[in-house]
């Protein structure tokens, strides 16, 4: 019998829910420890909302934001986040997630996740986002650490660093995205077992895996390829170091059949219950 | 008939449809969901970096591209007739 | 909170006119230029933007062809910076950019068709509002019909063009016979975008029709609203008009002028 699910994420292997597989999910109800969606897809009412109420009966769903703007200096775009609370109060998701990313200046919104200078001015500009949004929505939010394809010579910190203290400041969660963190290692030589070792284990809620691809030596987050060995074995050492979380496999582009997405899910799910026997 | 009465016959008639056809619409609409549940639009916001071909590198963003200039539609709109001649 | 909105101000402003990131901005990339890193955020912003309109505007993409709709999107974009964190926002002022937009001046009904589409998208992801309660209104005294005030469903809209747009419309939606003709002496359409069982549907209305949801649109009571269009057009049957629109989804709730 179907019910909603009302608990938190499952500490198993997850899928990000697009388009192209809703009918096939909500037609065979496939084994899916649960499912991630993109909450800006979902704003309003009519077909996307209703397919995302049904697919709540039967999988726990994580609402991960892509248009926040959680580091932006305009003002917080009101109607953004009150339309964010609708769908909270109408999925009830078992996680919510934003990026550590900024999408407005100059009267102009960029549909992108962007990144910013790790500066202490950021810092409490950032925290006071983050309360802002916690505080509407009456619950914590996990934010996502950023692929970037520059670094600032004048950040002060990591962000590694600048994570846990906005952890600190706003009681928030940290959703860990391991191909992010791998692109940013390639790309701009970030120290990536450092970055793992400074995020407080306690505040990882849920970790990303996904694929990349290259342009002119740049490695580009398209979410468009299988999890890459190199980020299998990051998830490994993340795995001993934080521990195990809710793992979601995310595919955007070029996206592969329904079993071909559960198969890298239970890639990770094996990854899972090995660090449980470890544990044990 | 005057217009008073035109209204109050056609409210009436959906006063009556009202009564008549309450379980049958609820069947009718169970049946819908299932058939149009397809139709589904896939949504145009995600966190992946955009994956077009056409990259913009380099390119001058003025409108100078000389492919701007030599565009001419190429599409259904040939199945449209009398669609070019009007303006002219 | 100067230094780093700023940055933002200049980082935008580079991404959308596809510049290199000033020095002063302290931008780093070990691997590879700068510029590399600039071409695939500007990248993103164009493609972003154009797929965007390209899922909101798929009938006007299917009549000028990709490549053409690739040029028209380019200069779109280039006007019209995006405004909103959610990309259904984007391009809501197409149909007047392609009134303006020289390439496509032979196609006169295009701007038209881009704003039935523009209707259409919208109506897809309105929100969501409980349809007429006709038992609601049997409790209303048959003196006071008409003074009734019938709001329309979110997901309602009407476009009305000299040319065909419904008929243009339907002949490019999935399924459809690909192999149509349609004359654009035909005559002209009153669109009519509304959504039942969360599926967007695009019908035509007569004229009669059209002024009359038009006028109850605007806010008028039935009773103005009725008289108004017996008097240009006397074979208007109310009956039919709102027997077809409750069953479309078209009309919502209900008021009544002068009560709370």
């Amino acid at each position: 019998m179907a019910r909603p699910v009302t608990h938190a994420l499952p500490c198993t292997g997850g899928i990000g829910l697009r388009a192209p597989h809703y009918r096939q999910v909500l037609d065979r109800l496939p084994r899916l420890g649960w499912v991630e969606v993109h909450s800006e897809n979902f704003f309003g009412g009519g077909a996307p909302l209703s397919t995302l109420l049904r697919v709540r009966e039967h999988y726990p769903v994580s609402l991960h934001g892509v248009g926040m703007g959680l580091a932006s200096t305009t003002p917080l775009d009101k109607a953004h986040l009150s339309a964010l609370h609708r769908l909270c109060d109408a999925v009830k998701p078992a996680a919510i997630s934003e990026h550590l990313s900024w999408n407005s200046a100059a009267g102009m919104v960029i549909n992108d996740l962007l990144p910013f200078p790790y500066t202490q001015e950021a810092l409490s500009h950032v925290a006071t986002r983050i309360e802002q949004v916690q505080e509407e929505l009456g619950r914590q939010l996990l934010v996502e650490n950023l692929s970037s394809y520059l670094s600032f010579a004048h950040s002060e910190m990591t962000e590694g660093a600048f994570l846990a203290e906005l952890t600190q400041r706003t009681g928030c969660g940290i959703l860990f995205d391991v191909e992010n963190l791998y692109v940013n290692a390639c790309n701009l030589g970030v120290d990536a077992k450092a970055f793992i070792k400074a995020i407080p284990a306690e505040a990882v809620k849920e970790y990303h895996l996904a694929g990349y691809s290259v342009r002119d030596g740049c490695l580009v987050d398209t979410h468009d390829h299988p999890v890459c060995p190199e980020v299998w074995e990051m998830y490994e050492f993340a795995l001993q170091h934080i521990g195990p979380r809710p793992t979601l496999i995310e595919w955007d582009s070029d996206i592969p059949p329904l079993p071909v997405l559960m198969g890298e899910a239970a890639k990770a799910q094996q990854r899972l219950e090995i660090c449980y026997a470890c544990a044990e | 008939m005057d217009n008073r009465r035109i209204i109050t016959a056609a409210i009436g008639s959906l006063l009556m449809l009202g009564l008549v056809s309450g379980n049958a619409m609820a069947d009718d609409k169970k049946m819908d969901m299932e058939k149009c549940f397809g139709v589904a639009k896939a949504g145009k916001n995600d966190c992946s970096s955009n994956k077009s071909a056409h990259s913009c590198a380099g390119q001058s963003t003025k409108n100078n591209d000389p492919m701007d200039f030599v565009a001419v539609p190429k599409g259904t709109c040939e199945k449209i007739a009398g669609g070019t001649l009007k303006s002219m | 909170m100067p230094a780093l909105s700023n940055d933002q101000a200049d980082f935008a402003r580079a991404i959308v006119l596809g510049l290199d990131l000033s020095p002063q901005a302290h931008a780093v990339c070990p691997k590879y230029r700068v510029a590399t890193a600039m071409a695939v955020y500007h990248n993103n912003y164009r493609g972003n933007l154009h797929d965007t309109l390209a899922s909101a505007y798929p009938v006007t993409e299917q009549l000028v062809g990709k490549d053409f709709f690739r040029v028209l999107t380019k200069q779109f974009i280039e006007q019209y910076p995006s405004r909103s964190g959610n990309l259904h926002h984007y391009g809501a002022e197409m149909a007047d950019f392609i009134a303006d937009f020289e390439p496509a001046q032979s196609l006169v009904y295009l701007s038209d068709v881009a704003a039935l589409e523009w209707a259409c998208h919208r109506a897809y992801f309105a929100e969501d509002e409980a349809t007429l309660d006709v038992s609601g209104l049997s409790k209303v005294p048959a003196e006071n019909y008409a003074d009734l005030v019938i709001h329309t469903h979110p997901a309602c809209h009407m476009v009305r063009s000299i040319y065909p747009i419904a008929a243009i419309w339907n002949a490019h939606q999935p399924g459809a016979n690909s192999d149509f003709h349609i004359d654009l002496d035909s005559g002209s359409s009153n669109a009519l975008v509304s959504r039942k069982e969360n599926t967007v549907m695009v019908t035509e209305l007569t004229e009669a029709g059209a002024t009359w949801l038009q006028s109850i649109r605007s806010g008028a009571p039935l009773g103005e609203a009725t008289s108004g269009v017996l008097e240009r057009y006397p074979d208007f049957n109310l009956n039919t008009a709102l027997l077809n629109l409750l069953e479309q989804g078209v009309l919502a709730d209900f008021t009544l002028e002068n009560m709370p």
